[in-house]
């Protein structure tokens, strides 16, 4: 009796450490690949693909390389079809991570209710070290992995209702914003949000999952302040470590005459390129011209065909 | 050390101090360890909390304490900007995203930041002694200025005294010297650089419409579905309204943008039609076009029935009469002017009439040239005849170049011919109006329109005038065929308000007084679309430098004129002013200094202070001033309502090439500089930005035995100045380019003072010249 009690405890604290990570990894399985999740997300925010065929590329970045590696970059790489990437690390950590919970478990109740009495102490400690501490190392590895991995993707930034208004900016095939042009262009086949929103460089990612951490802490807390703001200095290394190598970017004087400004972050290249995203004053115009149309669609419905062929009578003659 | 010591060891044993004294010589091994931890604890803490910040939160790379609304000092766009202040300092600028601009701003905008603190500021008063300029007190300087402007009004008259503004002037600056010359001393001579730059602009519009400024604005982009840009590079000249119009082409692809322009500038890089055409041909090309639009039926015919009239000089004539004379305008006959094909006249004449909105923009390629009134009234013809006006996204519109040239100098009537307003000189009524809203007796204001910018400086050089006071603005560089008006400067009394010195213009002045400039002084600025927005006054003037303002009521009361200012602050001008604008159709009295420090800026006509302001001006239920609602659009400047219709001929030019002076030059401007580079070429960043460059077309520098970077002069019937050759095929054969910016370099030598028999602007944009090898 005085034996069964502490394993029977060990068995059930070891179930539940098991069972909550492996739901964790579910979830975030869940999250990114369910075709079903990402068609909604879509259409939550309007997206229309089939408006982005239209490129920009001769206004803007006239015969410089960079057009011609991202418009090669456009045939080589679609965005927007997850079916079709190849496996990320993020992928091969997630499996990884799977593999190792259910060897893991398998172990746990191998050693624990069948071999229990057949395998030697130390063999029995070992694999209670390995199943305990080794294979749930990599499971914690692999869902850290995951999780970066998948914080980078635009739904994950788009799941908060505070980035609607840039998440709804990124998929206007109309708006002129840098965000949406470089998603509708493909200059960035993926990960849209965090390709411009960490910091390349040592510290890079660190920074980015701060800044995420930071606005999930004041999400959750409910303490941000509308309209909100980018913090701090934009670090232009997230612009020039595509950008700086171009002819486009070199053969500009002020580029040149302000370089030092520029890599010093003093200036801003959204400075003169921008508005990175809507304008606190043309998120809230966006707001009420959705409010608008919905209003007006709703309208429309109330008028039937009928009533609808009349008034273009009436406005005929 | 050993005191702190000890207050810490009493600490430890308050009971027993004298065995503690009796314990320690120095320092025992315990407290050494407890200091050193105690230390490395503060350290690490205090490295902690100052990076703190950072680790919870991106900085600021540049520590700003509060940030202001303002404006910036440069172009005629005009961008909204937030000055970050720090210790009494501005250290940071960045685009206001409230603004029209929506944050941005180029390379200038953001160097405003430092503009106020690089080198030549003019710091104290000088007065010229024996030849040379030596410092002297504000009271020394103003009374010998007061004492030799009375005298010469008193021996010579008021004609004999002359005041040359600026578009860079704030609105209450321009118009208090304007009510002192006028009201006060009684002559009309104050005329400013806005006569180099958009007196065709502002005759075109008073002409047609009957009353000056555009009625379209910046908002207009975003709806045209075509842009027709001529005699402007605005990519380089207004890269954010430029950015503005990329924007609208770029959330809609099939936006067509024309441009015509004898460079293949940046601009015509973007165009999906490029008309590149020989300089000063441009009016056979509109007359062209507007023969293609009555060819293809793109003629407004409830336009032409209800709001327009045609005419011919000071003759109105019939649409007929204006159809017979287009008859000399095929496309085949203006091709072989413009030197390009009939086929793109054709073209860009459909797409301007057949687009849903089309928008036109231009700059000095129309304005300064001598049929710069001829070509305004053109293209503002052209929107009228297709209907292409009154519309979002259909109007015409030009940009200006200064930051106040339309609200300070052309609304103000600072010129030698206006009043405010729109008034003119020469009109007895407009001159009765204005003597009872400046409360002024009858007969005060002089009938006589006064010197004009070029005539102004003829008349200093041959003594008509004797004293001129000239602020903010740098002539000697900026007139035209300047050798002669050097020593006008020398014949003349001539003080020149300036925030920077040396400038070409401050080494011939008698007097140089130090200005404050931006936001070392508060003021109402107002650019291309009849926005008035305010720059602060942030920090304090450098050295011993005042406001213009300030210097022009010092000159009023010394002269005996400061009644004419009962009350002394700027606000009490802008109050002023606004009231008595609400006695015209340039009616602002809505826009208060309390409004325009709230928000960026304000599009008169605004009547009342609950009024947001106008976007399109003429067109029923936007503008408050229009009286027939039903109308599609309502001409109120014009006593009939119809906007005016010009016929113009192709004129020749002035100036012929011969075997002697083969070429045209050509004059314009880089991104990165502005005007006569008295601002930009201080600051550091800009200085490795070269401006003494002279494009030349391949063919031509083959013909000259010039390479790239070879020294070249260029020589007209004026003068000669050098350059270093740049060749490049952007630019047509026969003809050369050259910026005005330098002051080493100075291409004003070469052009020519002829100037556009309505506007009297000059002509900087074809002279003929040789080149050869410097």
């Amino acid at each position: 009796m005085k034996k069964f009690n502490p394993t029977l405890l060990l068995s059930c604290l070891i179930l539940l450490i098991v069972s909550g990570t492996a739901l964790a990894l579910t979830g975030i399985y869940h999250l990114e690949d369910t075709p079903g999740s990402t068609a909604s997300f879509e259409t939550v925010h309007k997206v229309d693909t089939e408006s982005f065929e239209r490129s920009e590329a001769k206004t803007t970045l006239d015969g410089g390389t960079y057009a011609n590696i991202m418009q090669n970059a456009q045939t080589e790489k679609p965005i927007a079809s997850t079916a079709e990437k190849g496996m990320t690390i993020g992928e091969i950590m997630r499996w990884a991570g799977i593999v190792a919970i259910v060897v893991a478990i398998v172990i746990l109740l191998l050693i624990e209710f069948i071999y229990r009495d057949r395998i030697n102490p130390m063999n029995y400690r070992i694999l209670l070290i390995i199943s305990l501490f080794v294979l749930p190392m990599i499971v914690g590895l692999g869902t850290s992995a995951t999780v970066l991995e998948t914080t980078k993707s635009v739904q994950s930034c788009g799941s908060c209702h505070v980035m609607d208004p840039f998440v709804d900016d990124l998929f206007d095939a109309e708006s002129t914003t840098l965000a949406a042009r470089h998603y509708k262009n493909k200059w960035i086949p993926k990960y849209q949000c965090y390709t411009c929103h960490t910091t390349y460089g040592a510290h890079g990612t660190f920074e980015g999952k701060r800044d995420g951490f930071r606005h999930w802490l004041l999400f959750v807390t409910g303490t941000w302040d509308e309209p909100i703001s980018y913090s701090g200095s934009y670090p232009n290394m997230n612009c020039t470590s595509c950008h700086a190598g171009t002819n486009a970017f070199q053969q500009v004087k002020s580029h040149r005459a302000l370089s030092s400004k520029l890599r010093a972050d003093e200036v801003s290249c959204t400075s003169c390129h921008g508005p990175a995203h809507p304008t606190p004053k043309e998120r809230v115009a966006s707001t009420d011209q959705q409010e608008i149309e919905q209003r007006s669609t709703s309208a429309m419905r109330k008028i039937g065909p009928e009533e609808l062929n009349s008034l273009v009578e009436a406005l005929d003659e | 050390m050993s005191k702190k010591d000890g207050i810490n060891r009493n600490k430890e044993h308050p009971t027993s101090p004298d065995t503690a004294s009796d314990k320690y010589d120095g320092l025992s091994r315990r407290d050494f360890m407890r200091i050193a931890s105690l230390s490395a604890a503060g350290v690490f803490t205090g490295s902690l909390m100052s990076g703190c910040g950072e680790l919870w939160e991106r900085q600021p790379v540049i520590d700003v304490d509060s940030w202001h609304q303002g404006v910036c000092r440069f172009c005629g766009t005009g961008c909204g900007i937030k000055i970050g202040m720090s210790d009494g300092k501005v250290v940071d600028v960045k685009g206001d995203p409230a603004a029209h601009n929506r944050g941005r701003l180029c390379i200038k905008g953001i160097l405003n930041r430092e503009i106020l603190y690089v080198e030549d500021r003019a710091l104290y008063p000088m007065i010229r002694k024996n030849g040379e300029l030596e410092r002297a007190s504000w009271e020394e300087a103003m009374e010998l200025i007061a004492s030799r402007f009375s005298q010469s009004i008193q021996n010579s008259g008021p004609d004999s005294v002359a005041f040359y503004g600026s578009g860079q002037l704030f609105t209450e600056e321009s118009y208090s010297a304007n009510k002192l010359f006028k009201a006060g001393i009684g002559t009309n001579n104050v005329d400013g650089n806005p006569r180099l730059c958009m007196a065709s602009a502002a005759v075109g519009y008073t002409s047609v419409f009957g009353k000056d400024e555009p009625m379209g604005c910046y908002e207009d982009t975003d709806h045209a579905d075509c842009f027709f840009v001529t005699g402007s590079n605005m990519a380089e000249c207004h890269p954010i309204v430029w950015e503005r119009l990329q924007d609208r082409k770029r959330s809609n692809p099939d936006t067509f943008l024309i441009v015509v322009d004898p460079r293949k500038t940046r601009t015509a890089e973007h165009a999906d039609l490029f008309l590149q055409i020989k300089p000063g041909t441009d009016v056979a090309l509109y007359n062209s076009m507007i023969y293609e639009f009555y060819r293809r039926g793109l003629v407004d015919l409830e336009m032409i029935e209800d709001y327009l009239s045609f005419q011919s000089g000071s003759n109105s004539i019939t649409e007929e009469q204006f159809r017979s004379h287009l008859e000399k305008y095929t496309p085949e006959r203006a091709a072989s002017v413009c030197g390009i094909s009939a086929e793109q006249i054709r073209e860009a004449a459909f797409r301007f009439g057949n687009s849903p909105a089309t928008m036109s923009f231009w700059t000095m390629g129309l304005n300064q040239q001598i049929q710069g009134t001829a070509a305004n009234r053109l293209v503002m013809a052209m929107h009228l005849l297709t209907g292409q006006i009154g519309r979002p996204g259909a109007t015409p519109f030009s940009l200006t170049g200064q930051p106040n040239a339309g609200g300070g100098v052309r609304d103000t009537g600072s010129l030698a011919h206006a009043l405010p307003n729109g008034r003119l000189v020469a009109n007895p009524k407009h001159r009765k109006e204005m003597e009872e809203l400046w409360n002024v007796p009858e007969g005060t204001i002089s009938p006589n329109p006064g010197h004009h910018a070029i005539s102004l400086f003829q008349a200093m050089n041959s003594g008509d005038v004797e004293c001129a006071l000239i602020m903010s603005t740098n002539p000697i560089q900026s007139l035209p065929n300047i050798l002669p008006y050097r020593d006008a400067m020398e014949n003349a009394f001539v003080v020149v308000a300036d925030a920077f010195h040396p400038t070409e213009t401050t080494k011939y002045a008698d007097v140089v007084l130090p200005a404050a400039m931006w936001a070392e002084k508060g003021g109402v600025f107002s650019q291309s679309e009849r926005r008035y927005h305010y720059v602060p006054n942030l920090v304090e003037p450098k050295g011993e430098a005042r406001s213009d303002f300030d210097i022009i009521i010092d000159l009023a009361d010394r002269l005996g004129h400061g009644d004419l200012f009962p009350n002394r602050t700027q606000a009490d001008i802008w109050e002023e002013w606004r009231k008595i604008s609400a006695h015209s159709t340039y009616n602002f009295e809505g826009i208060t200094y309390e409004r325009l420090k709230n928000q960026p800026g304000i599009l008169w006509p605004c009547p009342d202070e609950d009024h947001p302001g106008t976007c399109r001006r003429y067109v029923p239920g936007e503008d408050p001033l229009v009286k027939d609602e039903d109308a599609r659009l309502d001409f109120y400047g014009r006593p009939d309502g119809r906007a005016l219709i010009y016929l113009h001929e192709q004129g020749e030019p002035y100036e012929n090439q011969n075997e002697k002076f083969p070429l045209l030059l050509t004059t314009g401007r880089v991104l990165e500089h502005w005007h006569t580079e008295t601002i930009t070429r201080r600051v550091d960043d800009l200085k490795n930005i070269k401006t003494d460059f002279l494009e030349v077309h391949p063919a031509d520098a083959a013909r000259y035995g010039l390479q790239d970077g070879d020294d070249v002069r260029v020589a007209s019937r004026r003068g000669d100045a050098e350059f270093v050759t740049r060749i490049t095929d952007d630019i047509r054969e026969g003809l050369v380019f050259a910026t005005f910016h330098s002051a080493k370099h100075l291409v004003n030598k070469v052009t020519s003072d002829a100037v556009d028999p309505f506007s009297r602007q000059p002509d900087y944009k074809r002279c003929a010249v040789s080149i050869e090898k410097a």
